[in-house]
């Protein structure tokens, strides 16, 4: 249900400026933890088959995808250095007691 | 190698003084050039590598961002549309370890090498080169490497060398005599694709070979070629053009197509044929027009492609489908005729015993390529 938050891990699990993979009804989703706070994204680069969580976190802000090496910005999917021109989708994200939850809406 | 086929082609003298002499003493290209594999890569370096090739038709790419790839001689290109009026061909080799870019043929923003994911647009221009942030090797403005292209009534002619000789200047004597071949008012209607055992040379001697039509083709439409009449037009550059009178194109010899608009006021037996080196074999009937390319795909074996064309009237009749067929399979049958005598020379061009046969006047146009190619092939080894 895209209304439910759902558990998908926890603070403590992701470094700062890292990534975190999580699988999510047979989709791939991207953590980050960018200063403390956390952001979710689609796992798969929209400019190619990559997986993002393998990729670099860049000016605590950028996902760079580890396959061409373009750039989207976490907090809003938007592509910002070629190849990568179609935005990232985003999940809205909450913390309560160090646990991330995630609304799966598209 | 080069020095081998120069040494194998300097003991070849004698043998082709014979094949220089005037057309009714000559005698035809020893064996050697047809079965040595040293010579067979030198004329890749001074006939493919070096003269314009026809590798398609532009309606085969018809949309932005349309591919597809080819191979001379096992150089592998990519010929595609990166724009709506621009045609561009370049060299299928990523420029990193250079393994194929481009597979086959399609439509693409942009190719991801298979190998390291280097990234190039589909004009060939790098444009990510990941992992090489830290190379000190200047990336920026690199392109796989651009053939020259030139589009010539709907065909996509390329040249590998740096500085080919003038396409316009070596077409130019083609311009008039081929007011037949107006493809670029046609479509590509079809492509029929053959190998045969035997090299290059064979295939594009026996398409203008006319004095073996009327043994080997009897039963396809070698009743219907006057031989004796036929005169050719030969010129400098390798080429050659012949007008002569036969029945249309067809198995029945019946007119299947529309006349071509371009023909309407000649003879329905008219009957054209031209030849542009190395290896295109142009030829029209009062219904049809078609290019055969010879590709050597090595010293023993070579691959047919022809293009069968059409206006767009032939399209739109009733039966076109049937009748494709017809004429696809007709197109066949006659390699197919052909293809035990080529084998067969091939076969032969290798044994110590074969002594090359004189000419009959009706192989004028083979004279000429025969003795075209002693010059392309000797004038640096000489």
């Amino acid at each position: 249900m895209e209304d439910e938050w759902i558990k998908v891990g926890n603070v403590a699990d992701i470094d700062e400026d890292d990534t975190h993979s999580v699988e999510i009804d047979g989709k791939q989703v991207c953590l980050y933890n960018l200063g403390g706070e956390i952001f979710a994204t689609d796992g798969t680069c929209t400019h190619g088959d990559a997986d993002l969580s393998l990729g670099m976190v860049l000016d605590s802000c950028l996902i760079e995808c580890p396959l061409h090496e373009g750039t989207f910005d976490i907090r809003s999917g938007r592509a910002v250095d070629a190849p990568c021109t179609e935005p990232l989708h985003c999940y809205p994200v909450k913390v309560e007691q160090g646990v991330i939850f995630l609304r799966p809406v598209r | 190698m080069m020095e081998v086929a120069e040494q194998q082609l300097l003991d070849l003298r004698p043998k082709f003084k014979e094949t220089r002499k005037k057309l009714l003493s000559a005698r035809h290209l020893p064996g050697e050039v047809y079965s040595s594999p040293e010579i067979y890569d030198m004329e890749k370096t001074q006939i493919f590598m070096k003269y314009w090739l026809s590798v398609g038709r532009v309606e085969e790419i018809p949309n932005v961002g349309d591919y597809y790839t080819f191979q001379v001689m096992k150089e592998s290109i990519v010929v595609s549309r990166p724009a709506a009026d621009q045609v561009v061909a370049y060299m299928n080799q990523c420029l990193h370890r250079g393994v194929e870019v481009a597979v086959g043929r399609g439509n693409a923003k942009e190719f991801s090498c298979p190998y390291h994911a280097w990234l190039y647009d589909v004009s060939g221009k790098l444009t990510v080169a990941p992992g090489m942030k830290a190379s000190e090797v200047d990336l920026k403005n690199c392109s796989l490497r651009q053939l020259h292209v030139k589009i010539w009534r709907g065909w996509i002619f390329v040249n590998f060398s740096d500085e080919p000789m003038s396409f316009e200047d070596y077409i130019k004597p083609f311009e008039e005599p081929l007011w037949w071949f107006q493809t670029d008012q046609c479509q590509l209607a079809q492509k029929v694709e053959i190998d045969v055992k035997c090299n290059w040379k064979f295939l594009v001697e026996n398409l203008i070979d006319i004095y073996h039509v009327g043994v080997i083709h009897k039963g396809t439409f070698g009743g219907f070629v006057k031989g004796e009449q036929v005169r050719f037009n030969l010129l400098d550059n390798g080429g050659w053009h012949t007008q002569y009178e036969a029945r249309p194109h067809s198995k029945s010899g019946e007119q299947v197509f529309p006349t071509l608009p371009w023909a309407q006021d000649k003879p329905s037996g008219i009957a054209c044929k031209a030849g542009i080196y190395p290896n295109l074999n142009l030829s029209m009937r009062a219904d049809s027009v078609r290019m055969w390319h010879i590709w050597p795909i090595s010293p023993t074996e070579t691959r047919v492609i022809c293009y069968l064309l059409f206006p767009e009237g032939a399209f739109s009749i009733p039966n076109y489908d049937e009748e494709m067929e017809k004429y696809v399979g007709f197109v066949r049958q006659i390699i197919a005729e052909d293809a035990v005598m080529v084998e067969g020379m091939q076969n032969t061009a290798g044994s110590k015993f074969f002594k090359p046969g004189p000419m009959s006047p009706l192989e004028e146009a083979l004279y000429h390529m025969e003795n075209h190619y002693i010059g392309a092939m000797t004038s640096e080894a000489a």
